[in-house]
């Protein structure tokens, strides 16, 4: 019997001691995505925390301000929900400053939505658009920046334009046309921009040194301007493809 | 593995013979496995409500309300479960233009994220958003390659946080991408961006030295990219003792993690579930109890979906 006591005695103490330089350790894994969809239950007490805010919100937000006439998307090199934005940042540019603007540049991450369905356009399709608080600004440049810049454009695959036209080959802006007009590298240029490019933001940093013109006007709030402007007038809000930016057959 | 079993089987005929023997081997069996659920989001960006049903990519998807749903299913099944997120919570929705990030902290603090880290739009607000919406997160926030010693933030960020859950000790590191170019110079202010590779390593070091079972590095680094930009792929091939990186900001949607040799050739894996909230990652880890010396050359067994199906 005593026997029996030792030899437990001696496998305890062997598990105690072999316990004791052992660690956890990941021996398998699975993986699955959680889809939330659009029939994935609510939470009421999440739901009820963020619908004061969400009601404040709506009576801004919701309000109706213009008619899109076509589904409109961002894609790359060029898009009609690009050409939009591009358009809305020359035109309101050239009023802010009061002068005309040769052509508008924006970055491709500025746009924050993949598409504009058609039809009713409010308040909070601008602030989705463009959450951010960029500001309209003008830079001028001088052909061959434009031309640098134009090539930057190139290797990143194409930005939102207005007023410009190029093509891409081998990562370099061939081709470029401003208003229809071959680029003169000896000509300055004055670009429309929002702040965040202007400033050297989304690599375009030789931009940085390039004085600014300031207009203190918020791009979101020139969409709702140009929004508002347009329905005024009647009109609806379209957009098509020009080949602005295309890659070189 | 095969000597092991085969020491355990050893030891339960043991038992059985012993008789009272089975109390110190049941709770060794006990002891011996555990599992760990991770549940992660990235650049949710302000998503508090489901995208519209007229939208054209994500029509009804998403919603806080009813990530909180899943989230909380899953901590009812699961033994031990951390949420996390790889930073981009602000900018995106009117939600932050208003209110500043107050919402979006509050809807993370009652779903109770373990942790986040900081992406490149959290400084949106500026510092002092940032540094107010840090204070008031029940959860800390992590990164090690964002000197902030110069501003108001400083003191605020952990470089390395230890969850305890359950019998795990989790190390959490975290890093993001470099400011200068892609963030306005007015808003991260006095901010210095520093390597994050050296800073990752030094952190995963100090993580297990202090004995960490997992070590996870939240990213807002980006996936991949096509010039030599840091990313959580060279983060993965260039330090060693990271088991997993959960990604941001390149919006990456993965079907499933993707695993990298580390620089002494174990594996990593990298995870990033697209934006917006409209899908929150999930894997369930199994640990068991071992020897560290011989299962150090061996590698985590990857289940994937259709290995358990079979």
């Amino acid at each position: 019997m005593l026997k029996v006591y030792s030899k437990i005695f001696f496998i305890g103490s062997i598990i105690v001691m072999l316990s004791a330089c052992k660690t956890y350790l990941p021996i398998a894994h699975t993986n699955s995505l959680e889809k939330v969809i659009k029939f994935t239950p609510e939470n009421e007490s999440i739901k009820s925390y963020y619908q004061p805010y969400k009601d404040s919100l709506d009576k801004i937000m919701k309000i109706p301000i213009a008619d899109l006439t076509d589904d409109i998307t961002k894609k790359m090199p060029e898009s009609t929900l690009g050409n939009l934005m591009a358009d809305m940042l020359k035109i309101k540019t050239q009023e802010a400053i009061g002068k005309n603007v040769d052509f508008s540049v924006m970055n491709y991450g500025g746009i924050r939505m993949a598409s504009l369905t058609k039809g009713i356009l409010n308040i909070e399709h601008a602030y989705l658009l463009m959450p951010f608080d960029n500001y309209l600004t003008a830079q001028t440049l001088s052909g061959q920046q434009v031309q640098d810049f134009c090539d930057s454009i190139a290797v990143k695959g194409g930005w939102p334009v207005s007023g410009l036209s190029f093509q891409i080959k081998d990562k370099k802006a061939i081709d470029v046309k401003v208003n229809n007009v071959p680029l003169n590298s000896t000509k300055l240029y004055l670009m429309a921009t929002n702040d965040y490019v202007a400033n050297g933001g989304d690599g375009m940093t030789f931009l940085k040194t390039i004085p600014t013109i300031q207009t203190g006007k918020l791009f979101r709030d020139a969409i709702i301007e140009y929004w508002k402007e347009q329905s005024a007038k009647g009109n609806k809000i379209s957009s098509l493809l020009e080949n602005r930016i295309s890659y070189a057959k | 593995m095969q000597n092991r079993r085969t020491f355990l089987k050893t030891m339960s005929v043991a038992g059985v013979v012993a008789g009272t023997v089975s109390s110190p081997l049941q709770l060794m069996a006990n002891e011996v496995k555990t599992t760990l659920t991770i549940l992660h989001t990235n650049d949710v960006h302000s998503h508090i409500e489901p995208f519209a049903d007229d939208d054209k990519k994500y029509p009804g998807l998403g919603g806080a309300a009813q990530r909180a749903t899943i989230i909380n299913s899953i901590r009812q099944k699961e033994e031990v479960v951390l949420l996390l997120d790889a930073g981009d919570i602000f900018q995106g929705t009117p939600y932050f233009n208003f209110f500043h990030g107050d919402l979006e902290i509050d809807l993370m603090n009652k779903m109770q994220y373990d942790a986040a880290t900081i992406g490149n739009h959290d400084f949106d607000g500026g510092l002092e958003t940032l540094s107010k919406q840090i204070s008031r997160a029940q959860f800390p926030f992590v990164n090690c390659n964002y000197d902030f010693s110069d501003t108001i933030v400083n003191g605020k960020v952990h470089k390395h946080f230890i969850l305890k859950k359950g019998k795990l000790k989790i190390g959490i590191t975290g890093c993001g991408v470099e400011l200068n170019g892609l963030v306005p110079d007015k808003l991260y202010g006095n901010t210095k961006y520093l390597d994050p590779i050296q800073c990752v390593q030094q952190q995963v070091d100090i993580l297990k030295e202090k004995k960490c079972h997992f070590i996870i590095c939240l990213s807002h680094l980006g996936y991949k990219y096509t010039d030599a930009k840091i990313s959580d792929i060279v983060l993965a091939q260039q330090t060693n003792g990271i088991d997993l990186i959960i990604g941001g900001h390149t919006h990456t949607f993965l079907d499933a993690p993707i695993s990298e040799k580390n620089n002494i050739g174990k594996d990593v894996l990298i995870n990033q579930v697209g934006w917006a909230g409209i899908q929150i990652g999930k894997l369930n880890y199994l640990f068991e109890k071992s020897f560290r010396k011989k299962l150090s050359n061996s590698q985590t067994v990857i289940v994937d979906k259709k290995s358990i199906e079979k």
